[in-house]
């Protein structure tokens, strides 16, 4: 990998919180998702 | 890579200012448009006071001056200063001056007769809608001097290369011609739609005409144009975004990756816009809206890498926790306004990105379609972080172009905050009203708005009133916007025009990977055609076999045929 990484800070840098982020994305997605799925389902 | 000047010519950094001026007087007519069309839903007018007509009218230089010419003027315009700058070559500005006049004839000559009132067609223009074939002679004109500035790049380009054995394109580049490829392929369809279908049928030529092939061929063009309005601002994610927020690109492979799949998946995704429609059968409306949920994925990888740009930014900023790193950034500082538009159109965006994937999903479809939801999820997406990023990279092009500093930087970096609550506002109000039934391109202040109608629905006004409130904030947010643009364009230039050096906040990746897979456009476009040829042949051959007959010409005024 031709990496630019040149200092400790960078080398040490790992995205904990995009993950995190994105996480909770994926779950605000589904939640949103369901809800309009069971809104769906209650009009039979 | 990282920051460096450019020294474009006089006439390139004219056309620039031009393509940006000019679309943004007609943007604030589309976006006045806009804020009528709440006074005219919730029924608070009945008549458009200053430019006159009805609703329709209205809602047609709306989402024409604002979804389609404002956004092309500022793909072009944002190619025309991007890619040279990438490059580090001058464009040929006889052939860039003639694809920028093409526009400007094109697009003012369909302003005229929208406002005129004789292309009442919406900014879809299905037919049996009919308009004067001067609006479709001006559209045609506004994509041929498209198509001609984006022919502009490619020697350059293929210039480069030569001279560049081995290295990569510049990402902006590649993000560039992906912007143009995704609408060439996109235009076509269209193109056909209009000069062999609209335009003869327009002129009186054919009596009748194909609603079904003619709804087909624009949605073969209107999806990918939702990937074109959203690739110049996604340029601005991987590109400046990192920069402007303090930090480095996540990951460069990403950024291409992502253009890549965009180029692969935009198109054969249509039919999705069709799922209610008869004549085209469900197994390749299914197929469609599995594709359609393959193009969410490049956007997902665009979320996480942005996010991990903005929290390597935040960490160097000495942010602590999984998500200190959110408190660390630039949201208010004015010298850094720019951070603001793009910023608040991806917060936009995670809202805009559900609805998408609502819409694509094909039984759910039925609960939101043709109703306001729609209108409500599709400002979540072009009316925000298209918008924002655009307005934002208007404002910096006048500034770099025009050698000006930009004036009024707190109302420039306050207005997108302020457009961004107006919008959130708005679309609550529009999708809840759309999931209780409202309809979408309906005057809703003549029926059901309207206590005096027997269809008056009193349980929607307050979502019809959450329209007014979050159209009008929408609108006291363009107009700060507007108040620093123009303030900005007529302020005294920092010296003379000729000196002046164009400089972008180009980002640096913190993971550059080598990515020879993702070098070249070739493999990628093929696969495109692949997937476009089998997914939309069944398609038309289903509407070719099952439409009998045409359709006359109409007009939203009269269920009685204009010939």
């Amino acid at each position: 990998m031709g990496n630019n990484e040149s200092n400790g800070e960078v080398e040490e840098f790992r995205p904990k919180g995009a993950i995190a982020f994105f996480i909770v994305l994926i779950l605000f997605f589904a939640v949103v998702w369901f809800a309009l799925y069971f809104e769906l389902l209650s009009r039979g | 890579m990282g920051d460096y000047s450019f020294r474009f010519t006089k006439s390139e950094k004219r056309l620039v200012a031009v393509l940006i001026i000019i679309p943004m007087v007609l943007l604030f007519i589309g976006v006045y448009g806009g804020l009528m069309q709440t006074l005219f839903r919730a029924g608070i007018i009945q008549s458009d006071p200053f430019v006159g007509g009805d609703y329709y009218k209205g809602l047609t230089f709306h989402g024409v001056l604002n979804a389609i010419v404002f956004t092309t003027f500022f793909a072009v315009a944002f190619g025309n200063a991007l890619i040279p700058y990438s490059l580090k070559k001058n464009l040929n500005v006889k052939v860039a001056w003639t694809s920028g006049i093409l526009m400007l004839v094109g697009s003012v000559m369909a302003a005229i007769v929208i406002l005129i009132g004789e292309a009442t067609v919406l900014y879809t223009f299905y037919p049996p809608l009919k308009a004067h074939p001067l609006f479709y002679i001006g559209l045609t004109l506004l994509v041929v001097g498209s198509w001609v500035a984006s022919g502009n790049w490619v020697p350059m380009y293929l210039q480069w290369r030569k001279e560049n054995e081995g290295k990569k394109t510049p990402l902006a580049v590649v993000g560039m011609f992906t912007t143009f490829i995704v609408w060439f392929i996109a235009t076509l369809a269209v193109a056909v739609e209009i000069l062999f279908m609209l335009l003869p049928w327009s002129l009186g030529w054919v009596d009748e005409i194909n609603v079904m092939l003619a709804r087909t061929l624009f949605w073969f063009f209107g999806h990918p144009l939702v990937y074109f309005w959203l690739l110049p601002a996604y340029v601005m994610y991987y590109v400046f975004m990192p920069k402007l927020a303090g930090g480095k690109l996540f990951s460069d492979m990403a950024g291409r990756l992502v253009f890549m799949m965009f180029i692969v998946f935009s198109v054969p995704v249509g039919t999705h816009h069709q799922y209610m429609d008869p004549a085209i059968s469900s197994q390749w409306k299914l197929l469609h809206g599995i594709f359609t949920f393959a193009v969410a994925l490049p956007s997902l990888i665009t979320a996480f890498t942005i996010a991990a740009s903005l929290e390597y930014a935040g960490k160097l900023r000495g942010a602590k926790g999984l998500f200190g790193w959110m408190w660390k950034l630039p949201y208010f500082k004015k010298e850094n306004w720019f951070f603001a538009y793009l910023i608040t159109g991806l917060i936009i965006f995670i809202f805009g990105g559900i609805g998408g994937i609502i819409n694509a999903s094909y039984q759910m479809n039925t609960v939101i379609h043709n109703t306001a939801w729609v209108p409500g999820h599709f400002h979540l997406t072009v009316a925000g972080p298209v918008m924002l990023a655009f307005l934002g990279g208007s404002l910096y092009l006048v500034g770099q172009f025009l050698n000006k500093t930009i004036r009024l930087k707190t109302w420039a970096m306050i207005a997108p905050y302020i457009y961004t609550i107006g919008l959130l506002i708005m679309s609550y109000g529009l999708k809840i009203g759309g999931l209780m039934g409202m309809p979408r391109r309906t005057n809703t202040g003549a029926s059901y708005a309207n206590p005096d109608s027997v269809l008056y629905q009193a349980d929607w006004m307050p979502y019809i009133d959450l329209t007014v409130i979050g159209g009008s904030i929408m609108f006291v947010g363009i107009v700060i916007y507007i108040i620093s643009f123009f303030t900005t364009v007529f302020s005294k230039s920092n010296g003379p025009e000729e000196d002046a050096v164009v400089t972008f906040p180009i980002s640096e990746p913190l993971h550059d990977e080598p990515s020879t897979w993702l070098r070249n456009f070739k493999p990628y476009i093929i696969i495109a055609i692949i997937l476009i040829v089998l997914s939309y042949t069944p398609v038309i051959y289903d509407v070719l076999q099952a439409t009998y007959g045409g359709s006359l010409p109409y007009s939203p005024d009269s269920p009685v045929p204009l010939r």
